[in-house]
């Protein structure tokens, strides 16, 4: 389907007024032509208010359990950990919501990104990190470090631990180098160090 | 940063994308947003009884499988979920052609748009009186056109036969319905 086409469709496919077959080609039509958005965008919101505006009708007993017990059948879930993890990540970077953009949160919806929790030498849990597939990284801590020193974040390979930037704030992003697939944080004088002093957290899925 | 994290602070987006890594709190969380608002929907296009809880139920599976889909920059969460819940009533309302609303098209027809009394929370009660005002600016040609087609599930084909229109004249009347609900939404 040409742009032109998806256009003249848009304002039935807000509507949910195609059938199935067009709904999936508009669908497609979308995903290929940003220059679709904008329009697409206003017409769906506004369609959408046709819905928003009915009041919600008290749900029947058990239908959220009904639900449940279905979705487990359709997709098996990813265990809880992770899971926890990464609304545990969500829930602070909320916090710090310029730093937190949209392309973050459109990572935690790709395949090739990793969720990792950073655990300390006591075997806590200290941050997390998410790790995209290009190697962009986001750091999320507890708190920020004690008066006097940094952050360093390490870019961990097959090698020596590769020293990245320092940083004061408990959340970062960072570009690691290509050899590293994970990173890990530690303690350090202002100004960072070539070797890591105090390690803070290392990487465990 | 416990385990136990409340997943009602987050946003639609963010709970979407969690959704989309398989997370079943995020989604409950989802369901509470929203099931009560998919139900509405189904019965207000006629849906009664199991009908409407099909139609929570497929909705909420589109949801689960398809939030990996969801990309802000096309749209919010929230239109994202009430499309996905939209199509799913519409599919079930042609599958079992339940539609009670005479198929010939009424001139007087206006009372599909007397939306319900005020519901539980005021900011919603304010919503639908805001939409209700914004539906009385249309013209009750274009009042139809979205009543035919959004809430008794018509497709446009079917729906040009029965309001004796054009599909050219409809297509045209269905953007500029929407074009003008826009507008008049977004005044204060």
């Amino acid at each position: 389907m040409s742009p032109e086409e998806a256009r003249d469709l848009l304002p039935l496919y807000a509507l949910g007024a195609l059938t199935p077959g067009e709904r999936q080609r508009v669908e497609e039509a979308l995903k290929r032509y940003p220059e679709l958005w904008p329009e697409a965008r206003a017409l769906l919101e506004t369609a959408s208010e046709l819905a928003a505006g009915l009041p919600p009708e008290p749900l029947p007993e058990g239908l959220e359990a009904r639900v449940l017990r279905r979705i487990r059948r359709v997709r098996p879930s990813w265990g809880r950990p992770l899971l926890a993890a990464a609304a545990a990540l969500l829930l602070v970077a909320l916090g710090y919501g310029a730093y937190f953009g949209l392309s973050w949160t459109l990572a935690l919806g790709e395949a090739s990104a990793r969720v990792l929790t950073l655990v300390g030498p006591d075997g806590a849990p200290v941050g997390r990190t998410v790790v995209r597939g290009d190697g962009e990284a986001l750091v999320v801590l507890k708190a920020p470090p004690p008066p006097g020193r940094v952050y360093q974040a390490w870019g961990l390979g097959k090698g020596e631990p590769v020293p990245l930037s320092t940083f004061r704030l408990p959340l970062k992003t960072f570009r690691l180098p290509p050899e590293a697939k994970a990173l890990a944080v530690s303690l350090e004088p202002p100004g960072g160090s070539r070797r890591p002093t105090e390690i803070l957290g290392l990487p465990q899925p | 940063m416990g385990p136990e994290l409340p997943t009602e602070a987050l946003s639609d987006e963010a709970l979407l994308a969690l959704v989309a890594r398989g997370d079943e709190e995020a989604f409950r969380t989802l369901f509470r947003r929203y099931a009560g608002s998919f139900l509405a929907l189904a019965r207000r296009m006629g849906l009664d009884g199991a009908a409407g809880e099909d139609v929570v139920q497929e909705a909420m599976i589109r949801i689960w499988e398809r939030a990996k889909e969801f990309d802000p920059r096309r749209g919010s969460a929230r239109a994202f979920l009430l499309t996905l819940g939209h199509h799913a009533a519409v599919d079930e309302v042609r599958r079992r052609a339940a539609r009670p609303v005479p198929l010939e098209p009424d001139p007087e027809a206006e009372e599909g748009f007397d939306l319900p009394g005020p519901g539980l929370d005021e900011e919603a009660h304010l919503d639908r009186a805001r939409l209700h005002r914004a539906l009385k600016a249309l013209s009750p040609e274009e009042r139809r056109v979205l009543e035919t087609l959004y809430y008794q599930g018509y497709t446009h084909q079917e729906a040009a036969r029965l309001l004796d229109l054009p599909l050219g004249t409809l297509k045209t009347r269905a953007r500029k319905a929407l074009s003008k609900l826009k507008e008049v939404l977004r005044e204060p």
